[in-house]
């Protein structure tokens, strides 16, 4: 193992569940240094929880977490080591989740000024520059409301960059977006994958993720059903399910590559290839 | 007439002799009658004269007076129960034809109103704790526009340093009594005497000889004489046929002093209106009062609002905090604290605040008085006190209703960069719970003014109050209440427009939106 790059985040047996409904049925999982690791899967099958476990925004019925070797244990911490644990990892929503109430550059500076104690002048000058990397310096003065999709996105990463994450998690952020906003956000994505950012990626785009990812991890269920580079879990996939899968996806919108999302809301589609 | 006068004596036994003529009258009256009912008001709340039974009927020895004056005068009698405070107001304005309300005969009354011959008499007495020999500076409670309130003013050789407290009734008096508010009062000798056999005011004895007589009349419109002559009519033929006396013997419990009471009607024969006297349009007689009384009910009107404006914006701006306080209460993660302050809400915003004014004044302020051994808390605190609880119950629950309002995804994007619980809420969530939730802050602000109007019940002289006290005294029953009215109208504009324009401020971001669009 240690040719492989280190292990940021580390998941053991992680269960959980909402009443009756269970999301996670078990995940193992390793955030590697500098990696993309792509999490796709029909919708319901878990992903989105896994990845609000990972920064705590949900807690876990079972299983371990580790971070970079230490067991986090979240069961009883304190607001601060909660807070601590969290800003380790920058968060992007599928609905951005903008401040509506803060201007752009507040939106960026309320956590270094609030949480990091950066002194207001040099958090402007870094979000500043953070929008001039996602390519909105001159909306810092807009309100929220009065971006695009695609902005309010990218408003919503320099966000989580301001923090200085370790890892960036990425909850389906293109899902929400007007075609043509798309590949923007992807190509932004795809520079801070090449910059050494880690990321978890929770996608329905497996064209984006074939080109970023380094490991690609299928969700079924609850549980991480196959995983391994692009090339082998796209071209050659094991297990039945992922076949059914891939198969349905490439049936919906044939060739492209792009996922019909359509196809993906809910099993019964899936199951139709069973 | 004025040969009788100096002699009332013999002025009875011509009265007694009239009655002859009675049964004529009277028929003659019936006769003429278009409408066969005759309305006549009290105010339920004076006792033993006054009450109501279990089944919510009128009784007392006003009520059957009042039954048994309209029968004999021909009438189906109609009762009406009004509170004291606005009884004059209703019959200038037409809601009953006569009060037969223990109205005492004073000359300013009399100015405004006719009045019958007196229907019994009785006397001012100061009612105080056992072993109180001295009144100097002590506290006196009377009833809203009663005689007694302006008695006690005029002599302060009797009443030295007192300061008077105002109640809307005598059952209110009491309980002042009994929780410490007041150290003695001021009442009619009969409604005394019964509150001591009721045994309701505990060690309270009369203090002192009668203050004064007082000659109880029935009143009527300045343009009723002619009711008021049968009225008069009606009450001989009832003394004359024994049952004036066994109604009084019924409520009083004594025989009544029928030469007492002769003496009293020559006193008041002059105010008899006379056959021959032509009946006055309303308005004639009701146009200087009105033109008068403008210039000189404004201050008082003025100095009510100050209190108003005063009640309102502490509570308004305390309210505020408290009610925030108590709204993060409600979504807290303590089960205790979210217990609490639902608890709060539901118990404040499920009883009425009159009830709660009462409960702050009689029964907190009491309490924490007695604990202390000095008046920590007077009217003004108790007042307060409720507001405050009320209005915080009330912004309490709008801004939970903002707060659960607010997007999940807020929550979790600020807790995503790290930011604790508490700065979530201060920073993320309140701001825009608040910003949400500000037009229904300012109804509660509204609503808050208004309320203020009901302080005058626990003996705050407020603006609703001065305009009912003028009313009282000039009998001119809409320009005081319109010149209230247009000063609430005027506060709540202000406070409308500045919760307006704080709106816009807050909500710049849409107004940006719509310009750029």
């Amino acid at each position: 193992m240690s040719d492989r790059p280190r292990v940021e985040i580390e998941t053991r047996a992680l269960r959980k569940s909402f009443g009756p409904l269970t999301v996670l049925d078990g995940v193992d999982f390793k955030v590697r240094r500098h990696q993309v690791h792509a999490l796709f899967g029909p919708s319901g099958s878990g992903k989105s929880t896994f990845l609000r476990c990972l920064n705590l925004l949900e807690y876990p019925d079972s299983g371990e977490i580790f971070w970079k070797g230490e067991p986090v244990d979240y069961r009883n911490m304190r607001p601060a080591e909660l807070s601590r644990h969290r800003r380790k990892m920058g968060m992007v929503f599928q609905h951005f989740h903008l401040f509506p109430h803060r201007k752009v550059l507040d939106n960026i500076i309320e956590g270094p000024v609030q949480v990091l104690g950066t002194p207001t002048r040099k958090a402007r000058e870094q979000g500043m520059q953070l929008l001039q990397q996602v390519g909105l310096e001159e909306k810092a003065m807009a309100w929220p409301e009065q971006l695009s999709g695609g902005q309010k996105q990218r408003v919503a990463i320099a966000r989580a960059l301001a923090m200085n994450p370790e890892v960036l998690l990425l909850d389906e952020v293109t899902s929400a977006l007007d075609v043509e906003m798309i590949s923007g956000i992807n190509e932004l994505l795809t520079g801070l994958a090449a910059a050494g950012m880690t990321m978890v990626v929770v996608t329905h785009d497996l064209d984006f993720a074939r080109r970023v990812a380094d490991c690609l991890c299928f969700f079924d269920e609850g549980r991480i059903v196959e995983s391994g580079p692009p090339e082998k879990v796209l071209d050659r996939p094991e297990s039945p399910r992922l076949i059914d899968f891939l198969s349905s996806f490439q049936a919906s919108e044939p060739g492209t590559g792009k996922m019909n999302k359509g196809g993906l809301y809910g099993r019964p589609m899936v199951k139709k290839h069973k | 007439m004025n040969k009788l006068q100096k002699t009332p004596g013999i002025l009875s036994l011509v009265l007694l002799a009239c009655l002859a003529l009675l049964p004529f009258r009277v028929a003659a009256g019936a006769s003429d009658m278009n409408d066969s009912s005759l309305r006549l008001a009290m105010s339920g709340a004076f006792q033993p004269f006054s009450t109501t039974d279990a089944a919510g009927k009128l009784v007392g020895f006003d009520a059957d007076m009042a039954r048994e004056l309209a029968r004999q005068m021909g009438y189906a009698p109609q009762l009406i129960q009004t509170d004291w405070a606005g009884i004059q107001a209703g019959l200038q304005t037409g809601k009953y034809d006569l009060i037969c309300g223990s109205m005492a005969i004073t000359q300013q009354r009399l100015e405004k109103m006719l009045f019958s011959l007196p229907y019994y008499v009785s006397g001012a007495q100061i009612f105080t704790r056992r072993g109180n020999d001295n009144l100097r500076g002590s506290r006196i409670g009377v009833t809203e526009d009663s005689t007694y309130a302006h008695y006690i003013e005029e002599h302060p050789d009797l009443f030295p340093q007192v300061s008077i407290f105002t109640y809307g009734s005598e059952a209110e008096i009491v309980a002042a009594m009994n929780t410490d508010k007041i150290d003695a009062f001021v009442s009619d000798r009969i409604v005394g005497g019964f509150y001591i056999r009721q045994g309701a005011a505990g060690d309270i004895r009369p203090w002192g000889d009668l203050l004064y007589r007082e000659a109880v009349g029935i009143a009527a419109r300045t343009d009723s004489s002619a009711l008021i002559r049968q009225v008069n009519l009606a009450l001989l033929a009832l003394v004359q046929s024994g049952t004036y006396e066994k109604i009084y013997r019924k409520w009083v419990g004594t025989t009544p002093d029928l030469k007492l009471l002769f003496s009293a009607w020559g006193d008041y024969a002059r105010h008899i209106p006379r056959s021959d006297q032509s009946i006055r349009p309303a308005a004639e007689t009701q146009q200087p009062v009105f033109a008068d009384s403008l210039s000189s009910m404004l201050p008082l009107l003025a100095r009510g609002a100050v209190l108003t404006l005063l009640l309102s914006m502490v509570t308004a701006v305390t309210a505020m905090g408290t009610g925030a306080l108590v709204g993060i209460g409600t979504v807290s993660r303590q089960p205790f604290l979210r217990r609490v302050s639902n608890g709060f809400i539901w118990v404040v915003r499920g009883t009425p605040l009159l009830v709660q004014l009462f409960m702050a004044y009689f029964a907190l302020a009491t309490l924490i008085n007695r604990l202390l051994g000095f008046e920590a808390i007077g009217a003004l605190g108790a007042a307060f006190i409720a507001l405050i609880v009320n209005t915080t119950a009330y912004n309490a629950e709008t801004l939970r209703g903002g707060i659960t309002a607010v997007d999940r995804g807020q929550w979790d994007a600020a807790a995503s960069i790290g930011m604790t619980r508490s700065k979530i809420l201060r920073r993320i969530v309140l701001p825009q719970a608040f910003r949400d939730a500000l037009p229904s802050l300012g109804n509660n602000l509204v609503v808050l003014i208004k309320d203020t109007s009901l302080v005058g019940a626990i003996t705050l002289i407020e603006l609703t109050y001065v305009a009912r006290n003028v009313v009282f005294q000039t009998g001119q029953a809409f320009l005081p209440f319109l010149c209230a009215a247009g000063f609430y109208l005027a506060m709540i504009s202000l406070v409308t427009l500045g919760v307006k324009a704080l709106e816009n401020r807050l909500r710049r971001s849409r107004r940006a939106l719509g310009e750029s669009i």
